[in-house]
């Protein structure tokens, strides 16, 4: 069949033939004829070997797709391109652009240790942004060992988190966007308005919402995370070059976060990489596991439940309402907007007084 | 080469595809589809990304194909095609400023001739060592070992896939082969 005189790792390369028996794909009759070829010349085994072991390391720079994936991507290319169909509104399915729209959002910065003797640190960052800001902040410290309730005047409301700050204007009327600076961490919940964006600055990390809740956290540390468990936020740095078109846009744009992703912040170098979310154990508040869903529930449990994850004293008067249940899903809203549904099912008013909130109600029949 | 199918060449195959003819688009696609997708999986660790840019690249095909030029090598042509469009969205995706986990690891961490010599003292698998030595070719001299050795594409066709002159190709290869000899 062949009569050459094999020498060189490049006269093996160069045969097809050769190839073809490595890779599988020879004939039975060439298949012999190899078979044969290293039997009759052991001298060659080793140049042999290493021909071989090169097409296969070769082949191993690749990656074979999935046999089940091969099909149905023909056929999404074949119904993208069907005559009967206008192309544009099946041309591109299949890019990973349909992120789902929901209603809840959770968003957690977290950070590694240490940080680089060029870089400003977290709560530089945050002293630097609340003295820049256009309208006068107010700022709540929490350093206390609990977590802290804090309300805003649109209704929002955040979840302090202990050896953390928040900066936020006593009222958002004076600019569109509501804008609030945080250094350590807090659970947000978004009081929804898709005309005023909400934007929380934390280190150098932006994130904007239309209307949702998370968690922000942002320390001393040399990373920082962004970690979304239902929802869409969108996050950017504030060295990004469009970070002005970004912040005053009405859509979330560039880098958006869907259910179950976390973006990984690299403060040394800047970097933005967003991955999934590799275990639901990241989400440890009580407030980032859904426990609002209440059926034929009492009303002291409801209560508690929300101290629980609000850490806010309610104050009512059990006997009272001894007879009252609720029967709500409650997941989405900000604090305020449970209270208000809890009270117009249960027909009793709420106040706030001095960071407590007290339940008025005639009971329940 | 002989055309896949029932057709008898490569110009006739393109040409009933050039046509509109929905069998002839399918079969170059269902023909080429592996190849092209392990050739594109060199430029992105991400199954999802090499699959988007297929499915652009073919759905891009259909639309402009009254206007695409004739071919004698469906391979070449849209092994050109290909590599221009993965390395088109490659510039897009650095160029948005941010990146997903997959497409972080399309770039290789830089490997050094030592930690090589480091890890074959430990490690006398001749497959092992010869996947090192690839892994240490620089990424151009890799894909023209990977066209002519695997595709079995020659001088003038990767010359075409890899936008470089013949000279090029052959000096990538010759380089590559005298670094895997020397180095065994």
């Amino acid at each position: 069949m062949k009569s050459f005189d094999h020498s060189d790792l490049h006269d093996f390369l160069g045969d097809p033939s050769f190839r073809d028996w490595v890779y599988g794909r020879a004939t039975p009759d060439e298949d012999d004829w190899w078979q044969l070829y290293t039997m009759r010349h052991p001298e060659k085994a080793a140049l042999l070997g290493q021909a071989r072991e090169t097409l296969l390391a070769l082949e191993q720079t690749t990656v074979l797709p999935d046999t089940d994936r091969i099909d149905s991507a023909i056929d999404n290319i074949m119904a993208a391109t069907e005559p009967t169909l206008s192309p544009d509104s099946v041309a591109h399915t299949t890019w990973q652009t349909g992120w789902a729209v929901a209603a809840t959002l959770l968003l957690l910065l977290l950070a590694g240790w240490g940080w680089h003797l060029n870089q400003q640190r977290p709560v530089t960052v945050y002293k630097a942004l609340v003295a820049d800001a256009a309208v006068p902040m107010q700022e709540v410290h929490n350093d206390g060992p609990k977590s802290r309730l804090v309300l805003l005047a649109d209704g929002s409301s955040v979840v302090l988190q202990p050896d953390s700050r928040i900066s936020y204007p006593t009222n958002f009327t004076a600019q569109r966007n509501r804008e609030v600076y945080l250094t350590g961490e807090a659970f947000f919940e978004v009081a929804k308005n898709p005309h005023r964006p909400f934007l929380v600055y934390a280190d150098k990390l932006i994130t904007k919402v239309l209307g949702t809740s998370f968690t922000v956290r942002a320390m001393d540390k040399e990373a920082v995370e962004v970690l979304v468990k239902t929802g869409r936020v969108s996050v950017f740095t504030h060295d990004d070059e469009q970070r002005t078109d970004k912040v005053a846009s009405l859509q979330l744009t560039g880098l958006v976060l869907a259910p179950n992703q976390q973006v990984h912040f690299n403060r040394a170098d800047g970097h933005l990489m967003r991955t999934l979310v590799d275990s639901p154990a990241r989400l440890d508040m009580v407030i980032q596991r859904p426990v609002f869903d209440f059926n034929n529930t009492p009303v002291s449990a409801v209560f508690d439940a929300l101290t629980n994850a609000y850490g806010v004293e309610i104050i009512y008067d059990a006997d009272v309402m001894k007879n009252c249940y609720l029967t709500a899903s409650l997941d989405d809203e900000p604090l305020f907007e449970k209270l208000n549904m809890i009270c117009r099912t249960l027909d009793a008013q709420y106040e706030q007084m001095d960071g407590k909130l007290i339940i008025s109600s005639k009971g329940c029949p | 080469m002989s055309a896949p199918g029932n057709y008898p060449s490569d110009e006739l195959l393109w040409e009933a595809f050039k046509r509109g003819d929905r069998l002839a688009f399918r079969q170059i696609i269902a023909t080429y589809y592996t190849s092209l997708f392990r050739f594109g999986s060199r430029y992105s660790k991400s199954s999802a990304f090499v699959e988007d840019c297929l499915h652009d690249l073919f759905v891009y095909l259909w639309d402009r194909r009254e206007y695409v030029g004739p071919t004698n090598s469906i391979r070449k042509y849209l092994f050109t095609s290909f590599r221009h469009k993965l390395l088109l969205e490659l510039q897009r995706t650095h160029r948005r400023g941010w990146v997903d986990e997959e497409e972080a690891q399309d770039v290789a961490p830089d490997q050094t001739i030592e930690d090589f010599f480091v890890y074959i003292e430990t490690e006398q698998l001749s497959a092992q060592k010869i996947k090192c030595l690839i892994d240490l070719l620089p990424q151009r001299q890799q894909e023209a070992l990977y066209l002519r050795y695997y595709e079995s594409m020659d001088i003038d066709q990767i010359a075409h896939v890899m936008n470089i002159n013949r000279q090029s190709v052959s000096n990538h290869l010759h380089k590559a082969l005298s670094f895997l000899r020397e180095s065994w």
